[in-house]
């Protein structure tokens, strides 16, 4: 729990030149945990004041009459949410510094591709069914985890947890920009883009039914422990490791280019990030000793089996794809299993079972 | 990138809506507004440029601070009385921040405009940008200044000291409404019409008393949040296009304009005026030009042909605001034990420069300070807490004293509701609680709260002391002598009191004498 005792009795003596209110979870205290922890008010337990201690208290209420925030915005329980760490340590700052690290390494790769003329010599077949048709379709998905984690981060129930969420929300946007921009300049030396080919497949193609049905249910669960949950350790895994690593990066390569190679590239750092992330997190959820690690370990096993299944679906349906590409890279048996098996691994790690054990 | 690329981006990056065939999604929050699809666009940048300008950015502020500045010891050379009030002011706009990023998370859910949410998705991270740059300044003065103590708890007192909690109750309407009744609150109110004031105007005055980490952080946060204007004009002028939906506007938004006024007003001009030692403008001429002429003038008069008028409460305002500081500022010096800061008595200049900006002052206030003064030594044992004739109660809806705009004059009135006594501060917090009463009715204030409870109580609760165990971290003045103990503090058996229980309810408005 968090230190809620008298600040003087703890620093007696001594003049104080840092924050006591944080208790550090290392010896001692981070520049991420000293502008981070305790911004946002705790009524269950920091914030809790006066004679009545065991009372939350709330200043104004919603309209409907609940509270500001609610320990039922997500069915995990734990008993001190602020004791939550990112392992990344990301505050506003690094976590900038770091994107505009990676958008200046994007924007350099295009510009010397497009000198080197190795836009203009990417095959049409490439920039229009891969690039246009696939990438581009796959930026609608990226928008809709952007979408769904701007309210979560709203309702999460610390600030480490809602500053987590809101960084992975502007990945996700920036995922899917870069799509648009890499292609706007690509337009500029290949005349095979076509820009609109990529909503309509994501609209229409029976490929991208299964994914955008999922993007939709992705965006209305509200949730906030459940998106951490499936997003990061299913579907990132899973299905953006297919769609995007294998069929866009891994592809790229083979197909010379190298710029969407980058820019997955960038992504999948993003997405180790989060990945960590939501480890610490269902570590944190299931710790040994803890009262709720039980309702805790049978909630996230619900989770990840529903997303599992549902991810698959949308991973199945890709398979057309994989025959798309003019140098074909890996064939979908092969990228489906091997992701499979990684985010089977990653969930049994953990100490929960995957059903993506068995043989597809 | 060339421009004629980055319109074609730009355009493109708002067509990433698609209306949901498998699962529409049910509305998670409420809306009472109907949003056009497509409006005027607040925020013409991509992620790539966002980043590169917030890095920009970021290295100067940050870069100046733990360089320059930092092995100038410039921090230690500021006015003491000025850096004092940091230690309350900081961690209290600090929350406004993190409420707005809570805010702009909700508007990104519920409207449905590829354009506005953009502008929106920016905002948010700018929001956690402030958070993490006014905690940094916090920890950078609780570093470097002289004297440190009370920087480095000031976010814990956020609950148990009075005026942190009348900030929670302004802030938290950034989020606790529909999502456009937080914008109304957040965009439209607290960043155009006070940010200009808070951190372009008050930086003047920070840098006039020798602070220049102030104004090197705020500065930098008023740039982003041009920004977040542009995001409430475009979201306001969105809403008014929809003739159904001004009524509730105009209502939505003059229960904005009252809940900020309330507290801003209160708070900024109470900061601006008494914590000045080298003195200049006054916040009623940074108030008049930014915002009367800017804000009401240029803002909220150009929308009047779409049907927005002024809020209701505006003239009342604009005479509140001539005193409201000075009162706030008579109460929390009345109250200086409670308080985690020191509050250097005014002297014979500051007499003459309050006269002078505010004709009428010294008749008001004047008797107040010079007893003040007189009572900071502790041999007198006296506290300014028993110079007033009776203590306010505190306003159900935004937590301050109902003794606003001055206690001679004070608009308090008590109402039953629920079995309970509420006591209001002014008729635009009681028309904003009759709206919706079950938001605001299970609130506690401050008195409830600790009623009973003797100063030393509550002093030794909420961590009021020095390293030492027993000299108070508030003090009645900036000297390092005669400083008040809680022994001191004992020797008054000085009680806080709910004075609700004691008032007449149910209509009843009374005059503080």
């Amino acid at each position: 729990m968090s230190d809620t005792s008298s600040t003087t009795a703890s620093v007696a003596g001594k003049l104080t030149r840092d924050f006591t209110f944080i208790k550090p979870a290392a010896r001692r205290l981070t520049e991420y945990e000293a502008l981070t922890v305790h911004q946002q008010p705790d009524a269950w337990g920091f914030d809790k004041v006066g004679a009545n201690l065991e009372d939350p208290e709330w200043y104004l209420l919603r309209p409907d009459g609940r509270t500001l925030w609610s320990q039922d915005s997500t069915r995990l329980r734990h008993d001190d949410w602020y004791a939550f760490r990112d392992p990344a340590q990301q505050w506003q700052r690094t976590y900038i510094r770091h994107q505009e690290q990676q958008e200046t390494s994007i924007a350099r790769a295009t510009e010397d591709a497009g000198l080197d003329g190795m836009l203009s010599a990417l095959s049409p077949a490439w920039v229009k069914d891969i690039l246009c048709g696939h990438y581009r379709a796959w930026s609608f998905f990226e928008y809709a985890i952007f979408r769904c984690l701007a309210p979560a981060q709203r309702e999460a129930l610390s600030d480490t947890l809602g500053n987590l969420l809101c960084f992975q929300s502007f990945d996700h946007l920036r995922h899917a920009q870069d799509v648009i921009v890499y292609l706007v300049e690509l337009e500029n030396a290949n005349p095979a883009v076509d820009d609109g080919f990529g909503k309509q497949q994501w609209l229409e193609s029976p490929a991208y039914q299964p994914a955008r049905k999922l993007a939709e249910e992705i965006m209305g669960t509200h949730d906030w422990g459940e998106l951490l949950v499936g997003l990061n350790l299913v579907v990132g895994p899973l299905l953006q490791q297919m769609a995007v690593s294998d069929l866009v990066r891994r592809s790229a390569l083979l197909n010379n280019d190298v710029v969407a190679s980058h820019i997955v590239m960038t992504a999948e750092r993003d997405r180790r990030r989060n990945l960590a992330g939501t480890q610490a997190f269902v570590r944190m959820m299931v710790a040994s000793g803890s009262p709720h690690a039980a309702h805790n370990r049978e909630v996230i096993q619900s989770w990840i089996d529903d997303w599992s299944a549902r991810a698959e679906t949308a991973a199945v349906a890709l398979t057309p794809v994989y025959e798309v590409a003019p140098v074909k890279g890996l064939s979908f048996g092969r990228s489906y299993a091997e992701a499979r098996a990684a985010c089977a691994s990653l969930v049994r790690e953990l100490g929960f079972a995957s059903a993506l054990d068995r043989q597809s | 990138m060339k421009n004629a690329d980055f319109i074609k981006a730009h355009d493109r990056v708002k067509d990433f809506d698609w209306k949901a065939s498998y699962s529409p999604a049910a509305a998670r929050y409420d809306m009472p507004y109907k949003i056009p699809t497509k409006t005027s666009d607040p925020f013409r940048h991509l992620v790539r440029d966002y980043c590169s300008m917030e890095r920009d950015k970021d290295d100067r502020q940050y870069g100046a601070m733990s360089d320059v500045m930092a092995r100038a010891k410039m921090p230690a050379k500021a006015s003491e009385r000025w850096t004092e009030v940091l230690k309350i002011a900081l961690p209290l706009t600090c929350y406004a921040e993190y409420a707005a990023m809570k805010c702009t998370g909700q508007l990104v859910e519920a409207v449905d405009n590829a354009e506005l949410r953009q502008g929106y998705l920016a905002q948010m991270i700018d929001e956690v940008r402030h958070v993490n740059q006014e905690a940094h300044l916090v920890r950078y003065l609780s570093k470097h200044s002289v004297d440190a103590e009370g920087f480095e708890r000031g976010f814990k007192l956020r609950n148990s000291n009075f005026l942190m909690r009348a900030s929670r109750a302004c802030f938290d309407s950034f989020f606790a409404g529909n999502p456009i009744e937080g914008a109304l609150n957040l965009q439209v109110v607290a960043e155009t019409a006070y940010t200009n004031p808070l951190f372009v105007t008050l930086t003047e005055v920070a840098a006039a008393n020798g602070d220049q980490a102030t104004p090197t952080t705020f500065l930098s946060v008023q740039s982003d949040e041009a920004r977040h204007m542009a995001n409430g004009y475009a979201t306001l002028a969105a809403i008014a296009s929809v003739p159904d939906n001004l009524p509730r506007l105009q209502r939505d938004f003059d229960s904005a304009f009252w809940r900020q006024h309330t507290f801003l007003d209160t708070f900024i001009s109470a900061v601006y005026d008494y914590f000045q030692e080298n003195r200049g403008g006054s916040y009623h001429e940074a108030w008049t030009e930014w915002v009367d002429h800017d804000w009401a003038g240029g803002y909220i008069e150009r929308l009047e042909p779409f049907g927005v008028s002024l809020p209701h409460g505006w003239a009342e305002a604009k005479e509140r605001v001539k005193w409201v500081g000075h009162t706030a500022m008579m109460m929390l010096a009345a109250t200086w034990p409670m308080q985690f800061i020191r509050i250097d008595p005014l002297n014979a200049r500051d007499f003459d420069w309050f006269e002078r900006k505010y004709p009428g002052w010294y008749d008001r206030y004047g008797k107040f300070w010079e007893t003040y003064a007189e009572m900071s030594d502790p041999t007198h044992g006296q506290l300014p807490i028993s110079l007033l004739g009776s203590v306010p109660p505190l306003c159900r809806v935004c937590h301050m004293p109902c003794v606003f705009p001055r206690p001679d004059i004070s608009t308090l009135r008590i109402k039953d509701f629920g079995g309970r006594k509420h006591a209001f501060c002014s008729d635009g917090c009681e028309r904003t609680f009759a709206f919706e009463p079950h938001r605001y009715a299970e609130s506690r204030t401050w008195d409830e709260h600790f009623d009973g409870y003797s100063i030393a109580e509550y002093i030794e609760k909420c961590g009021l002391l020095r390293n030492d165990g027993k000299t108070l971290l508030a003090q009645p003045h900036l000297r390092a002598d005669k400083r008040w103990t809680l022994d001191d503090i004992r020797r008054q058996q000085f009680c806080i009191t709910d004075p609700l229980k004691n008032l007449p309810s149910q209509g009843a408005v009374v005059v503080l004498q």
